[in-house]
């Protein structure tokens, strides 16, 4: 364990170089890819907290990353800056996690996925009707952009170029990533796998499931919510239809596809899915239809994902007993 | 494979493969030509996809027509036109993302976008960018923003739905409104412009009941409107949607209600619900299918020729769109300053109006806000199976509104 | 007046009911037997309101043999999905069989929009533009059809469940497939049938309701998170809970829409599936 860490630490780091140098290659086109890249790989990871880790399949995650974007748009709006929107979204998304999480938690399985399912509708529908709130179907616009930082003599970073924001958004990933890390590597990662593999075992062994769930879940949902501020304020432009069942959808597919119980899974999983359409150039519906048939082809094949399936050696063609997690 | 490998295999090649996956964006930069681009911002697919397709139709007719003159001519030489079409899938973050691109790749002219939401999501920041954008399909509040680089190709609710509640109000003299609108901004404003207009020509709005864009089943709304028995009700709703609401509110309010539709509601959808259930439906028609002149019926021809479709007043405003900007780009000896490429579009309308060669509607010019100043509008009623005239204007003044 | 407007509002719910109950039944058939959500169910409803469509208006042929036709391809359209993407992940975890299906539900959606384009399209039908007044409930026959078409294919189903060999073995296989397979109850057969009533019942609906509420490739979403939520409440695998909850939730959105919101109409039926499921996590008459 140790010896592959020092390896995988060297070759960490050069992929971190490779990035941190990639920006100032790229046109601002890509570099506008990179950036929705990015906060979908934070979004990814948030999911993947609680697919993966506690093996639940959640299908309201986009409306956490909604109300992450909206609560920070609100609150800018009201003058807070940028700075303390964006940790008050994280948390106020997390509430919410917490509330729908727990009623939501003492249902299983395919239980539990509809009722994510019904409560990422109404929050949907909620965004979409509460005009006087969210100014309805038309969304927000005119976000403001994130304050400079202000460095020594008078100069800052401004986020005013995609490039600046592309930096944001890496530093945010690499946070998320730790934090994931972290976790996993704790004893609550450990609690985590028990719910995750048998419930009821774990339960013997005195591990409260639902707590566990629970915990998952609300710290999946602060950091979609972080994902939802960076993005709104990225585009300073967000709408309900942003956030609708269709992203939480694309969400599932980019942590099943890249490899569920993995850290890198979701984000080679957000990578692959958003440079896919890129692909077909002008008809991204195309590339959609491709997201279709691959979950399928992956979840009968490869349920393990892609990374999955390289980290833990190929499974068996039909799946065998693990599912994505 | 050791784990590191393995890190390194997979990242690498997500990584490899997310940049050479755009093969078409490559090309599109490197096939830079020599004519000048003029951008088309369209929703070709989403639940606008029908107005996309007029769009592009419109505005490669009209590329054509300036092509077939010699193209644009800037400073004594002559430029090809050349349209460059963005899919924007009716999202405002795609919205954004083409604008962005256009301004990358140095096309600072832009037919579209068309919606609403759309253009209030890309107004944030075409000035930034310094993109001019025509757009048409749009509430009048989206001018009264401020922005500096919008021009507006058609008419907006303050016209159609104040000629609709003047029609209703004191040609036809009904008293009680209803009104089933969508909560989008379109709904919104066409609630708020004709419940103002109806007061204000002597009626009265005795219920408004909304439905979520896309709605397909009104049954709810609709028998709550009937208990309250309206001489009349009024749509917001676009094209796809006509047909069902024309249909559904027959069933339940029957024959003798009077249903007026928006801008979006026109003879086709009339024909597609059927003209009996229709009788007794008015629609506004503006600028295009009322104006009758050569240009008009040569775009109309053209149009069924090479798409096999009738033409619509959207193709026909995104045709002018490009018209007119193009016209100012050639008056203003630039393709690149979009200020002052909005500064001389005022003149430019009124050449081409003068010529006789627009078509959708708007004329007389720009106002400051970007809004034209005059435009052709008319209301008319089924009877019969035909389209009868109740009122035409072309300035607001005529009926009294400003 | 007050009583005309409320027997509207619950003529409008039975209407709306009916084509409730036809996906949801198909849906409660399919994970009865192979106790897998399927969300590209949605998708043959809209396929088969399609396919409708385009033998109507581009052969001219009538609405009934249109519809049956429709029927007829989406039950074979059903069986080559089961046999392609369910019947695999038969054996692994009930989730990885979810995962398929909204895949198959993505996927299916824009092959459509791709031939079809997103346009909302009104399947002619001389139906939908004759109307009657019943007791003071406005309809046209489309509508009245609705109910009728239903109600009898709903009991054509229950004749088949109940009294065929078929139906026989498609309720063993439902109670226990283990034992049904020892039995040499071919359970292959089985999956496959199911899969094709299923998807002719939804096709059926979904040609009903087309000259009503449009066909376009989107039309599939509501009705089977619809179709989701009764079958929760129902009970999973149930057929009458499918039957009953189907045009419950159908006249209590009517009511819900009429008398509370008619904006917040479709959070109804979530709000509710929410409340029930806090009670009892696994539906009402829930067996697992």
């Amino acid at each position: 364990m140790k010896e592959t860490s020092r390896k995988t630490s060297g070759v960490f780091w050069a992929i971190l170089a490779l990035l941190i140098l990639l920006p100032f290659f790229l046109s601002k086109a890509y570099l506008h890819l990179a950036v929705i890249i990015g906060v979908h790989a934070i979004l990814a990871l948030s999911l993947g907290m609680v697919v993966g880790f506690v093996g639940q399949l959640s299908l309201c995650h986009a409306g956490f990353y909604g109300i992450g974007a909206y609560t920070s748009a609100l609150l800018t709006f009201s003058h807070w800056p940028f700075w303390l929107a964006l940790p008050a979204a994280g948390i106020i998304s997390g509430l919410f996690g917490l509330l729908i999480g727990l009623p939501a938690l003492k249902t299983r399985g395919i239980y539990f996925a509809i009722t994510t399912l019904s409560f990422g509708v109404i929050m949907n529908i909620m965004l979409n009707n509460w005009v006087s709130l969210t100014n309805g179907p038309d969304g927000l616009s005119g976000l403001a952009l994130p304050d400079p930082i202000p460095l020594w003599a008078k100069t800052s970073i401004s986020f005013n170029t995609p490039r600046n924001y592309y930096f944001l958004v890496g530093v945010f990933l690499l946070f998320t990533i730790f934090v994931c890390r972290r976790l996993l590597d704790s004893r609550v990662g450990r609690a985590f796998r028990g719910v995750r593999d048998n419930e009821v075992l774990a339960e013997c062994l005195g591990i409260r499931a639902l707590r566990y769930k629970l915990t998952a879940f609300t710290i999946g949902a602060i950091f979609a919510g972080l994902a939802g501020s960076l993005y709104a304020h990225y585009l300073r432009y967000i709408c309900p239809r942003d956030f609708s069942f269709a992203e939480s959808f694309d969400l599932l597919v980019m942590v099943v596809v890249g490899g569920a119980q993995t850290i890198l899974g979701p984000i080679v999983g957000a990578l692959f899915i958003l440079a896919l359409p890129k692909f077909f150039g002008f008809e991204p519906v195309y590339g959609r239809v491709a997201f279709g048939i691959i979950l399928v082809v992956v979840m009968i094949y490869m349920p393990r994902g892609i990374v999955g399936s390289f980290q833990k050696g190929f499974p068996s063609p039909k799946g065998g007993a693990h599912g994505p997690s | 494979m050791s784990k590191a490998k393995q890190t390194c295999f997979y990242f690498c090649w997500a990584f490899f493969f997310g940049l050479i996956c755009s093969p078409a964006d490559l090309l599109a930069q490197t096939s830079a030509g020599k004519g000048i681009k003029f951008g088309v911002s369209a929703t070709l697919t989403g639940p606008a996809s029908y107005l996309g397709w007029h769009d592009k139709n419109g505005t490669t007719l009209a590329a054509e027509e300036i092509n077939e003159r010699g193209g644009i001519n800037l400073k004594g030489e002559k430029h090809k036109l050349e349209l460059e079409f963005f899919d924007n899938e009716t999202k405002p973050a795609k919205a954004v993302e083409g604008m962005r691109m256009f301004a990358d790749k140095g096309t600072h002219v832009c037919a579209g976008p068309q919606l609403t939401p759309l253009v209030y999501a890309v107004m944030k920041f075409n000035e930034e960018l310094k993109v001019l954008f025509g757009s048409y399909n749009t509430t009048p509040e989206v001018y009264e923003q401020g922005n500096k680089l919008i021009l507006s190709a058609t008419m907006n609710q303050k016209w159609s739905i104040g000629l609709a509640a003047y029609t209703a109000a004191k040609v036809l003299n009904l008293k009680k409104a209803a009104l089933l609108v969508d909560t989008t901004g379109y709904g919104r404003a066409v609630e708020k412009h004709f419940t103002m207009n109806f007061k204000k020509f002597g009626g009265e709005v005795i219920d408004v009941e909304w439905y979520e864009l896309k709605s397909t089943d009104f049954y709810p709304q609709l028998t709550r409107l009937k208990a309250k028995n309206p001489e009349t009700l009024m749509f917001g709703g676009m094209s796809a949607e006509a047909v069902i609401l024309i249909r559904q509110s027959r069933e339940i309010l029957g024959k003798k209600v009077l249903l007026i539709g928006s801008d979006y509601f026109k003879m086709e959808q009339l024909k597609k619900a059927g003209l009996e259930v229709s009788e007794n439906t008015m629609i506004p028609l503006s600028g295009f299918h009322i104006i009758d002149s050569p240009a008009r019926q040569s775009f109309y021809k053209k149009f069924q020729d090479r798409f096999g479709a009738e033409a619509e007043t959207y193709g026909a405003c995104a045709h002018d769109e490009v018209l007119w900007i193009s016209r100012a780009m050639e008056i203003a000896g630039t393709n690149k300053d979009a200020f002052k490429i909005r500064d001389a579009a005022d003149q430019a309308m009124r050449e081409l109006e003068a010529q006789g060669l627009l078509i959708g509607g708007a004329h007389g010019g720009f106002l400051p806000n970007g809004q034209a100043k005059k435009y052709y509008i008319g209301t008319n009623i089924l009877r019969g199976g035909k389209l009868e005239r109740l009122k035409m204007i072309t300035d607001l003044k005529e009926i009294g509104l400003e | 007046m007050e009583a005309a407007i409320l027997l509207q509002q619950v003529a409008n719910g039975l209407v709306i009911g009916s084509i409730y109950a036809m996906v949801a039944l198909g849906l409660t058939l399919i994970f009865g037997i192979l106790h897998i959500g399927n969300f590209a169910h949605g998708q043959l409803y809209m396929l088969g309101a399609f396919a409708t469509y385009w033998l109507v208006s581009l052969w001219g042929w009538n609405i009934w043999s249109s519809m049956f036709v429709a029927m007829g391809l989406m039950a074979l359209l059903g069986m080559v999905l089961e046999r392609i993407a369910f019947r695999p992940v038969r054996s692994a975890p009930h989730i990885n069989g979810l995962i398929v299906a909204l895949g198959l539900f993505i996927a299916l959606e824009n092959i459509a929009f791709i031939l079809w384009g997103g346009d909302e399209r009104t399947l002619p039908s001389p139906y939908a533009t004759k109307m009657i007044t019943l007791l003071s409930i406005s309809l046209t026959i489309q509508r009245l059809l609705v109910f009728a078409v239903s109600i009898l294919l709903i009991f054509l189903l229950y004749l088949f469940i109940q009294k065929t060999k078929m139906g026989k073995a498609i309720r063993a296989v439902a109670q226990d497939p283990e034992v049904a397979r020892l039995m040499g109850i071919p359970i292959h057969r089985v999956s496959s049938t199911v899969f094709a009533v299923s998807s002719a019942l939804a096709a059926a609906a979904g040609a009903m309701v087309g000259p009503i509420f449009c066909v376009f490739p989107s039309m599939g979403l509501i009705p089977i998170l619809k179709a989701f939520v009764v079958i929760v409440l129902g009970g999973m695998g149930s057929i009458p809970g499918a039957i009953f909850g189907g045009f419950i939730l159908g006249v209590a959105e009517s009511l819900g829409a009429g008398y509370i919101s008619s904006e917040y109409k479709d959070a109804f039926a979530f709000a509710a599936l929410i409340l029930v499921l806090m009670v009892r996590p696994t539906g009402l008459f829930g067996k697992e």
